[in-house]
């Protein structure tokens, strides 16, 4: 893969506090992109990595599989590749090659992936889970999908602060966590805010026919929260970091079970 | 009754959100398209004129108070009229007229990552949903594995050797 040609469109996607450069020759995929990340743009000074964008043609000679992902590292270079799009990543020198097809969502995938890689580093990860900011604390709300984080998050009283319907940010904060707003959305198609706050509650959730918290044991905590966090890594020596990285997640943060009914009661028995 | 007279007035909402150019998130739920779609995957609809729906296309259209998202195969334009089949299933639809046409797909996401479905259903795929319509004890045993993968895809085994 070669390095293309410094595109002249620059736009830098600041998450969880990692500010991402993104750069395209390409002037209508650049305000594409601003359209799709607005609320989460920076200045470009900082970024720890930088990324030039190749757009391409539909990639027929890419493969058949649209969702089948790869992910592996080999010295020092990540390299990510899909259907949609090839990307490598130099961990040293903070930067990137993307070779993609014309879409902001092969795009939003590969920063994703990027993320997780980035938070691995440092003891967070990406969570399946909505996560909103009440009383100055965050609260997450985690499931797999269906399990009611829209829900949850469209029934949140007008004090809340929402960081997403789908896709939380959770960063070590000394031993304590802190969850970032995310533009990354589920069926309520609406980016977080982009704002912070420290980890109070995770909530697993499940539909039920009445409005209760129960505390789980350790080894199901862990379990579900195993189950949530996103990951595409194939590196086993990383994968044991975010095994570890729960387990201490686990230890440090309270979790409970919230069984709920999808009305506005719910949110008075969350504290 | 009630239940059902909510459904029918929230899907004539979300036609209408689309109607007015508006975009529209809905959840899969059928298995009339896999493997292109699977349950639980997360659909963003656009609407768009039925003019600019090409072949290939997965098309979203309401008939009978129901939503149905199935791949657009051909167009009969003098008649401005659309034939459908969903990948899994063996026969086309009733041809879907522009009245009920409400828009396409142009997001999907699963397991956290989001792409834009194939306009072409290649030889394996289309390989994988023959067997798939054809058998369905086979298209049981997909779903059940697909739904323990969905729920599971970490490694749970590691998680139960540290507990």
């Amino acid at each position: 893969m070669t390095t293309p040609a410094t595109g002249a469109h620059e736009i830098c996607v600041e998450i969880g506090s990692h500010p991402v450069l993104l750069r395209t020759p390409d002037h209508t995929y650049r305000e594409r992109l601003a359209n799709r990340y607005a609320g989460f743009l920076t200045d470009g000074s900082h970024a720890d990595l930088k990324f030039d964008i190749d757009l391409v043609a539909p990639l027929d000679d890419m493969g058949d599989d649209d969702v089948e992902i790869e992910v592996e590292a080999r010295s020092g270079i990540w390299r990510l590749r899909r259907s949609d799009f090839r990307a490598e990543w130099d961990c040293r020198a903070g930067r990137g090659y993307i070779r993609q097809a014309p879409t902001p969502y092969s795009t939003d995938s590969i920063l994703r992936i990027v993320h997780t890689l980035l938070l691995a580093g440092e003891g967070g990860f990406l969570l399946h889970a909505a996560s909103c900011i009440r009383n100055g604390r965050a609260l997450l709300f985690s499931g797999v999908s269906g399990a009611g984080k829209t829900t949850i998050s469209r029934l949140a009283p007008a004090d809340t602060t929402l960081l997403s319907d789908e896709i939380s940010y959770i960063r070590r904060d000394g031993t304590a966590y802190r969850a970032f707003g995310t533009p990354f959305f589920g069926e309520l198609a609406r980016p977080g805010d982009n704002c912070s706050a420290p980890l109070g509650t995770l909530f697993f959730l499940e539909k039920g026919f009445e409005n209760k918290i129960e505390a789980i044991p350790k080894s199901e905590a862990l379990r579900k929260l195993l189950r949530n966090i996103l990951f595409f890594a194939e590196d086993p020596d990383l994968v044991k970091v975010i095994f570890r990285s729960a387990w201490e997640f686990v230890e440090r943060v309270s979790m409970s079970r919230l069984t709920f009914l999808p009305d506005e009661r719910v949110w008075s028995v969350i504290r | 009754m009630i239940a059902q007279a909510r459904d029918k007035s929230k899907r004539s909402l979300a036609a209408e959100v689309l109607r007015s150019g508006l975009h529209l998130r809905l959840r899969a739920m059928g298995t009339s398209m896999l493997p292109t779609l699977w349950p639980g995957d997360l659909l963003t609809i656009e609407s768009v004129a039925v003019e600019q729906a090409k072949r290939g296309d997965l098309i979203l259209f309401m008939r009978e108070g129901r939503f149905f998202v199935h791949r657009l195969i051909a167009k009969v334009e003098a008649d401005a009229m659309l034939i459908t089949r969903g990948d899994c299933l063996s026969a086309g639809d009733a041809p879907v007229s522009a009245k009920e046409f409400l828009g396409k797909v142009v997001q999907v996401q699963r397991r956290g990552l989001s792409f834009a479905p194939s306009p072409r259903l290649s030889r394996v795929r289309l390989v994988i949903a023959r067997l798939l319509c054809h058998f369905s004890p086979l298209q049981r045993l997909t779903l059940g594995i697909y739904a323990r993968y969905r729920a599971a895809h970490f490694d749970l085994a590691l998680a139960e050797d540290a507990c």
